[in-house]
């Protein structure tokens, strides 16, 4: 096989684990699950964020 | 020399506390930032100027023609790393700097690797270009610069990236914000295909197809994710509501996440490559309606009854612009890599308007909303001038549609004049002279608009001009009156 394919699919396999290793790690922390406590901590101290509202 | 947290007294309100380790995460930001801007908005000048100079060329061959650093080939590859790299590449770089130590809670992880990174970065692009002027070229398209000196900037973004990357492990959050994850992700996905398609190893076809991989993929995966992360900042920032669905940004990232990376190969389209890999690299990009729409509806939903806010606030303005037209490209991206379109549209002006469109319609009107939000913070001086704001939000975004609307119509004319067997190929080249000059007009508009940017900035940052007590943007208005419409 070309030594330049092999290089392409190792580079491949490790971006894939990288990919489900992230993502797996981020099901396990509640990450999909808690998101409401996740987009609030794009304010801090000096905002006073008021809740999404209905479109 | 990471900053140190400002002292409060232990039984200081949590709200106390929270506003010092803000406080310290700033502090702990300001010096790489503004080297990394400093430097953007210097690129930004001189990719410009290369890029109406190239444009010029179209109307004048002849101009400048005797001096060989400046022919087109040249100029051109000089536009395009400056604006790419420079430009955007340290501006959004500077942005992810200063926008994890907030969200993450954690001052920036020894800020003096961020500053060398800066240097390096800058380095890089010098012996570079320089290089590219003298002749000396990979050959590749967004590869020009010789891979020796790439190694410079491998140490340079190694540099930034272990900066931002302790600062994300010593976070004092339970959860990523989605910004976060996107930064994440372009830290670790762009080293990947610049290392990869900087390697020496590749030939033929197999050059081809590795060089469009990562030609597409430095904007889908490193410009792209980074612009996005800005605009789940300061939309929901500016306005003082949160994203409308926070699920469905994380939608959108790991849709983006899956998708995006085979996207590079439709640059390939009837050309001698296997078609199963041809075919992925289309469904790929037909994919990515998803990651984009999910955006798309969420932007639009969180902003639904509040776009009166858009007058006031130009963070907001450039910002929600750019976020519009990032949905405009990218569902233009996908209509062009289909087989049919891609046959009249491949090798004409319409990419170049394409590519425009999504480095500075897109990436670029967000920068500009995020340094007007972040710049007043760090050199604690207001932007001197509303009216130089306003002048360089419509040049700017005249410029660029002027600009693309040339291409798109002048691109498509060109690809049905090529497949008509019947015409010369002369007629390819005259059918679209008129449009290069609406190419030109473009790109003379957005040159004008980054100059008053740029001299703007210089203003802010030396604390020129009248000391303002308000935002720029408010001259007209009181603050309950701005208050009102963001409520």
């Amino acid at each position: 096989m070309n030594p330049a394919a092999i290089y392409v699919l190792v580079v491949c396999a490790v971006g894939a684990l990288i990919a489900g290793a992230a993502f797996a790690w981020a099901a396990l922390k509640g990450e999909f699950t808690e998101a409401s406590e996740a987009a609030f901590l794009v304010f801090d101290a000096e905002d006073e964020p008021r809740p999404p509202e209905r479109p | 020399m990471s900053a140190a947290v400002p002292v409060v007294p232990v039984d200081s309100p949590p709200s106390d506390i929270a506003m010092a380790e803000r406080v310290a995460a700033d502090q702990s930001t300001r010096r790489p930032v503004l080297l990394f801007f400093h430097s953007a908005v210097v690129w930004l000048v001189i990719g410009s100027l290369f890029g109406l100079v190239a444009s010029l060329k179209f109307q004048f061959p002849d101009w400048l023609a005797g001096q060989a650093a400046l022919t087109f080939g040249r100029v051109r590859t000089v536009h395009l790393n400056a604006v790419a790299y420079g430009w955007a590449g340290m501006s959004l770089i500077g942005l992810a700097v200063w926008m994890i130590p907030r969200l993450v809670r954690a001052p920036l992880y020894r800020p003096g690797l961020a500053v060398a990174a800066a240097w390096g970065w800058n380095l890089w692009l010098v012996l570079g270009l320089s290089a590219v002027l003298l002749g000396y070229t990979d050959g590749l398209e967004w590869l020009e610069i010789p891979y020796p000196i790439d190694a410079v900037v491998v140490i340079a973004g190694g540099l930034m990236a272990s900066s931002v990357l302790v600062t994300v492990a010593r976070r004092k959050t339970k959860h990523f914000y989605v910004s976060v994850w996107y930064v994440l992700a372009a830290m670790v996905w762009f080293p990947i295909i610049f290392a990869t398609a900087n390697l020496p190893i590749f030939g033929g076809v197999e050059q081809a197809a590795v060089n469009w991989w990562y030609g597409h993929n430095a904007l889908g995966l490193f410009i792209t994710p980074l612009a996005l992360a800005a605009a789940y900042y300061f939309i929901p920032k500016v306005l003082g509501r949160p994203i409308q669905s926070y699920s469905l940004s994380l939608v959108g990232f790991w849709a983006l996440a899956f998708f995006y990376s085979l996207n590079g190969i439709h640059h390939l389209i009837g050309g001698p490559l296997p078609t199963w890999l041809i075919t992925t690299s289309i469904t790929a990009s037909v994919m990515m309606v998803i990651p984009v729409a999910a955006t798309a509806v969420n932007f639009h939903t969180t902003m639904v009854g509040r776009f009166g806010a858009l007058q006031y606030s130009p963070s907001l303005r450039f910002v929600v612009a750019g976020s519009m037209i990032y949905t405009a490209v990218s569902l233009q991206g996908s209509v062009e890599a289909l087989r049919g379109f891609n046959r009249i549209v491949h090798f004409t002006q319409y990419t170049v308007g394409h590519a425009h469109l999504g480095v500075y319609g897109f990436a670029s009107l967000i920068l500009f909303g995020a340094l007007y939000f972040i710049v007043p913070r760090l050199v604690d001086w207001e932007w001197p001038s509303g009216r130089l704001i306003r002048w360089h939000f419509w040049l700017a975004l005249a410029g660029v549609v002027i600009y693309v609307a040339s291409l798109v119509a002048g691109g498509w004319l060109e690809g049905r004049a090529m497949l008509d067997g019947a015409r010369p190929f002369m007629d390819a080249v005259n059918v679209t002279k008129p449009y290069l000059v609406g190419r030109t007009v473009g790109g003379a508009l957005m040159l004008g608009a980054n100059v008053i940017f740029a001299y703007h900035y210089w203003l802010a940052v030396r604390r020129r001009g009248k000391r303002r007590l308000e935002p720029a943007w408010s001259d007209r208005l009181s603050r309950p009156v701005i208050a009102g419409v963001l409520a």
